[in-house]
């Protein structure tokens, strides 16, 4: 370009303008600390939430397959009982029951309670899965939360100057997904019944 | 309802496939099949006769409405009752699955008793509708 046409002053202005807030902004990143964050952000803490998250739904998943589990147990020994109840029923139709009957049938029973309260005591086991992925969670979302501050602080340091005042849109990629009790737009049974019965359901 | 009708679950989460078949087994529908999204139902459909749809809709795959929708486009399967039991619980959502012709709509998490109620009342339409 030639120095001498008109414009080229205008333009050597504007790459000092934008060298100069390039420069500010490198400075301002440096002072808060914020590059150094934002690295270690998105090269380690974000991918070990994710790892986390993962583990927490397998974790869910398979506490959620042992109680499954323990419940068919649970219902296979009220099968029994009804068994041994059919069979005490024979018993007192009969006009002499055998002692030894009566022993086996009170045996059973006894072995059933053991049973029993061997699986309820798995059930509650099961459930240790709440804190850990309780933890789990709880560390990922103290990381959203100082990502959230970090990004703040970027805006306040001028690296994305307008966004601030930009409408914040919420994102319509895909459905909703579960609703929080109470929480705005979402129904709950009650609410779908009604909208459903108006429309002729 | 008739206790011996042959029932599709579709869930993509193996432990909701299990509760929801463990709630029909204890309401007495032991004639359950599984399929993990919307696309092994479309094809379980294809090869076996079902009387009953019980699905999810966000799935990967194929979604629950997609599902819907291909059923009720389809001249062999129009006529199959479809429930939903979903998470997705926006008023807008629960229209367009009316739209596409559900028979029921259940929101997670759910008792046994809606299950129990929802069931009743398809059993009662198609009645009501043989009639």
């Amino acid at each position: 370009m030639n120095a001498a046409e008109p414009g080229a002053e205008c333009d050597s202005g504007l790459y000092a303008g934008v060298a100069r807030l390039t420069r500010t902004l490198h400075e301002n990143l440096r002072e808060l600390g914020l590059d150094g964050r934002l690295t270690r952000f998105a090269g380690n803490d974000i991918p070990d939430a994710c790892v986390r998250l993962d583990y927490v739904v397998k974790m869910t998943e398979d506490a959620a397959h042992r109680t499954l589990d323990l419940v068919d147990d649970g219902r296979a020994i009220a099968d029994g009982l009804a068994d041994v109840a059919a069979h005490l029923e024979k018993l007192r139709r009969l006009p002499l029951a055998s002692p030894q009957e009566l022993q086996r049938a009170r045996q059973a029973v006894t072995d059933a309670e053991a049973r029993l309260r061997g699986t309820l005591t798995a059930l509650a086991q099961a459930q240790e899965y709440q804190d850990l992925s309780g933890q789990m969670i709880r560390r990922v979302i103290t990381l959203v939360r100082n990502v959230e501050s970090a990004l703040l602080e970027l805006l306040d340091a001028g690296a994305v100057q307008s966004a601030r005042e930009l409408p914040i849109n919420e994102t319509q990629a895909g459905l909703a997904g579960p609703g929080m009790p109470g929480a705005g737009g979402a129904a709950d049974q009650g609410d779908a019944d009604r909208l459903l019965a108006s429309l002729g359901f | 309802m008739d206790k011996n009708i042959r029932i599709l679950i579709v869930d993509d989460f193996s432990t909701m496939r299990r509760i929801v078949k463990n709630l029909l087994h204890d309401l007495g529908y032991a004639n359950t099949t599984e399929a993990d999204d919307g696309k092994t139902a479309w094809a379980a459909l294809q090869s076996g006769s079902f009387d009953l749809v019980v699905t999810d809709w966000n799935m990967p795959g194929m979604t629950g409405l997609d599902l819907l929708k291909n059923i009720r486009s389809d001249s062999r399967l129009s006529a199959l009752k479809v429930l939903m039991v979903t998470a997705e619980a926006q008023r807008d959502q629960i229209i367009e699955a009316a739209k596409a012709g559900v028979n029921g709509y259940v929101i997670k998490p759910f008792t046994a008793i809606t299950l129990k109620e929802k069931l009743e009342k398809i059993a009662q339409r198609s009645v009501g509708a043989a009639a």
